[in-house]
C-alpha cells in the first residue's frame, strides 16, 4: 500500500499527487490518498471514476481516505483493526492529565515551578503526548496569566491536541480566558482516556 | 509604481473557483418569479450574455456586469483583463460600448497604489472599447476583485443572440482557451512566464474588432467564452437554438503548455462543475482522449467569441479576421437537433 497524505494541500494538487501515484505504482499496487478538502475528494473521486478506477471511499476522523488501484479490480482494504488509525492511537502514543495546576503533593509553590519544567521536558526529548487533558484547577494552566502557555503552544504545534474541560471552565467562570487549546466535553476526554494504554497523571 | 505585489496571493491558494456551479444557479433562480416587460428583448430565459432593452425602433441598450478575484499577478493586468472580460458580453451581443461603471471590492490595508493601478487597466481597455467610465462602486473586502458593469447599445433588428444558430452553419472560434488551466498552474508555480504571458495577453485581448468583423456577414448566432468552458457555452447555445451541435476537439486552439499541464493534473475545480452541468446533454466520442475532454471543460476568464455563420460565408468570415490579426478557427458545426445536444469529436 503506497499512502499519500495531501491533506491541507490547495487544488488541484490533490489530483496531481493522485495522477502521479497512479503512474509510479505497480499494477496490482493499492494507494492510498487522504484529502480533507470536500471540493478535491470530490474531483479526484471524479477523476479516478471518469478513467474506470474504482474508488473506496472512508472517512477517517476530519478526512477522507480514497483506496485504489490501476488493475480495474476492487480495492483491497486493509483490516479494520489496522485500518482505522484514528481511534486506534500507535502503541507507543500516550496521554497527559492535569487533574490540577501542579506537580505532585506539598509545596504548591514548587509543584507550580515544575510543570513547566516538565512540559519542556517531554518537548526536549521529543515524547511529544498525542493529547493534554486539563481538569479542575488544571485548566489554569492554559488561561491568561499561566506561564506555560509558550510550552504548550510549542506542544500542540508539534502534535499535542489540548483539551480542555468545559465544565471545569464555566465552573472557574473563565471560559473567556482560554489562551491555548480546545474546549472539550466529558465523552471526547473519556474517549481519550480509554484509548491509550498509556495515560500519565500529573 | 514601484511596489510589486502578486495578486494572485490573495485568492484561495489553488484553482477552485469560486463561481457557483451552473446547476445550482439554475436550481435558485427557477423559484424566483420572472419580471416580464414588453421593452425587454433578451433576459436571461437563453442564459444569453447580456440583457437588451429596447429604447425605440431604432436603439436597444445591451446591459451586463461581471466581476472577480484576481486572475493574475500584476494589477494593471488585472484591471484590463477583467474590464475586457465584462465588455465582452456586449460584443457578443453585436453591440457597441457606451458606458461603464466600476465595481470595486479592496482590502482597507492594502496600499491604494495598486488599486489605482487596477482602475487604470479598467480605464485603458473602455477607452480602447471606445466607451467612457462613468464613476463606480467601492466598499472594503479582504479579497480584492473588480469588475464592470457596461451598457451598450445595439439596433433591435440586429441582436446577437446564442439562441439563433441554424442547421448548416459553421462554428468559428477566436480565441484559444486553456486560461483556467494556465491560471491555476500559476498559483502554484506550475507554469513557466512564456505560457503564462501568453495566457495574460490572451486575457487582455478585446472582442471588439472580431465583434465587428463579425458583424459584416448574416451571423446567426454568437457567444463569448467565459466560465462555463466551451463546452459549457456551446451547449447553451444549442438549447436556446434548439439544434445540436457537433464540435471537433482536435481543432479547438489551446494556449501552450495547457495540454502538458492538463495531463499532469491540474484541472481545476470549476472544469469538473461544467463536466457535470452538461453531461447529460452531451455525446463523448469513443476516440476522445479525457485531458482533450477537460480542456473544451475549461473555465475561461475573457474568452474569445463562438461565431455561429452559414456555411456559405464562414471562408470569407475566416478570411477577414485573419487578415485582421484575430483568431479563426473553425471548431464545429450545427446539425438538426438529434438525441444529444453537443457531440465532441
Amino acid at each position: 500500500m503506497k499512502t499519500i497524505d495531501v491533506k491541507n494541500k490547495p487544488c488541484p494538487l490533490p489530483l496531481i499527487a493522485t495522477k502521479k501515484a497512479l503512474k509510479e505504482s505497480d499494477i496490482d499496487e493499492q494507494i492510498k490518498i487522504i484529502i480533507n478538502s470536500e471540493t478535491s475528494v470530490k474531483n479526484v473521486t471524479r477523476y479516478l471514476k471518469d478513467n474506470g478506477i474504482i474508488v473506496n471511499e472512508q472517512i477517517v476522523g476530519d478526512s477522507y481516505e480514497l483506496v485504489f488501484n490501476k488493475n480495474g479490480k476492487e480495492p483491497i482494504i486493509e483490516e479494520a483493526e489496522k485500518y482505522c488509525t484514528a481511534t486506534q492511537p500507535d502503541e507507543k502514543g500516550f496521554a497527559v492529565v492535569f487533574g490540577k495546576d501542579r506537580v505532585g503533593e506539598g509545596s504548591e509553590e514548587l509543584g507550580k515551578m515544575m510543570v513547566g519544567g516538565m512540559l519542556t521536558a517531554f518537548f526536549e526529548t521529543e515524547r511529544i503526548p498525542e493529547k493534554i487533558i486539563f481538569m479542575n484547577s488544571g485548566i489554569n494552566l492554559v488561561i491568561e496569566g499561566s506561564n506555560v502557555l509558550d510550552i504548550l503552544t510549542k506542544l500542540e504545534k508539534n502534535g499535542s491536541k489540548l483539551l480542555v474541560c468545559g465544565t471545569c471552565l464555566e465552573y472557574y467562570n473563565k471560559i473567556n480566558y482560554i489562551k491555548v487549546g480546545n474546549i472539550s466535553n466529558m465523552d471526547e476526554i473519556l474517549e481519550a482516556l480509554t484509548s491509550y494504554s498509556k495515560v500519565v497523571n500529573i | 509604481m514601484e511596489e510589486k505585489i502578486n495578486l494572485l496571493n490573495f485568492v484561495e491558494q489553488g484553482g477552485c473557483s469560486a463561481k457557483l456551479s451552473a446547476s445550482e444557479l439554475k436550481k435558485t433562480l427557477a423559484g424566483l418569479p420572472k419580471m416580464k416587460h414588453k421593452n425587454l428583448l433578451v433576459d436571461i430565459d437563453t442564459h444569453d450574455d447580456a440583457g437588451v432593452y429596447k429604447i425605440n425602433d431604432d436603439y436597444a441598450l445591451v446591459q451586463t456586469t461581471d466581476f472577480f478575484p484576481p486572475v493574475c499577478s500584476d494589477p494593471y493586468d488585472f484591471g484590463q483583463i477583467a474590464a475586457s472580460n465584462a465588455l465582452s458580453d456586449v460584443y457578443a451581443m453585436g453591440g457597441n460600448v457606451l458606458t461603464a461603471l466600476n465595481i470595486v471590492l479592496f482590502p482597507s490595508n492594502l496600499s491604494l497604489a495598486i488599486l489605482k493601478e487596477i482602475l487604470r487597466g479598467g480605464q485603458d481597455k473602455v477607452k480602447e472599447a471606445g466607451g467612457v467610465i462613468l464613476g463606480g462602486h467601492t466598499i472594503t473586502d479582504d479579497i480584492p476583485k473588480y469588475g464592470l458593469a457596461v451598457t451598450g447599445w445595439v439596433h433591435p433588428n440586429k441582436i446577437i443572440t446564442n439562441a439563433g444558430a441554424k442547421t448548416g452553419d459553421v462554428l468559428i472560434l477566436t480565441k484559444p482557451i486553456g486560461t483556467g488551466v494556465i491560471i491555476s498552474a500559476k498559483k502554484n508555480n506550475l507554469v513557466n512566464d512564456n505560457n503564462y504571458l501568453a495566457a495574460v495577453d490572451n486575457m487582455k485581448k478585446l472582442n471588439k474588432r472580431a465583434a465587428e468583423i463579425m458583424m459584416n456577414y448574416s451571423i446567426n448566432s454568437a457567444t463569448d467564452i467565459t466560465g462555463f468552458g466551451l463546452l459549457g457555452h456551446t451547449l447553451k447555445m444549442a438549447l436556446g437554438s434548439n439544434v445540436s451541435i457537433v464540435l471537433d476537439s482536435d481543432k479547438v486552439p489551446v494556449l501552450d503548455g495547457v495540454m502538458e499541464l492538463i495531463d499532469l493534473g491540474v484541472i481545476p475545480g470549476a472544469g469538473f462543475r461544467n463536466m457535470e452541468y452538461a453531461e447529460s446533454d452531451c455525446y463523448f466520442s469513443d476516440t476522445l482522449d479525457y485531458n482533450s475532454k477537460m480542456m473544451i471543460a475549461d473555465a475561461q476568464t475573457s474568452g474569445g467569441l463562438l461565431i455561429s455563420v452559414p456555411a456559405s460565408e464562414a471562408n470569407s468570415l475566416i478570411s477577414e479576421l485573419k487578415e485582421a490579426g484575430e483568431g479563426y478557427s473553425e471548431v464545429g458545426k450545427v446539425i438538426n437537433k438529434t438525441d444529444k445536444f453537443v457531440y465532441v469529436e
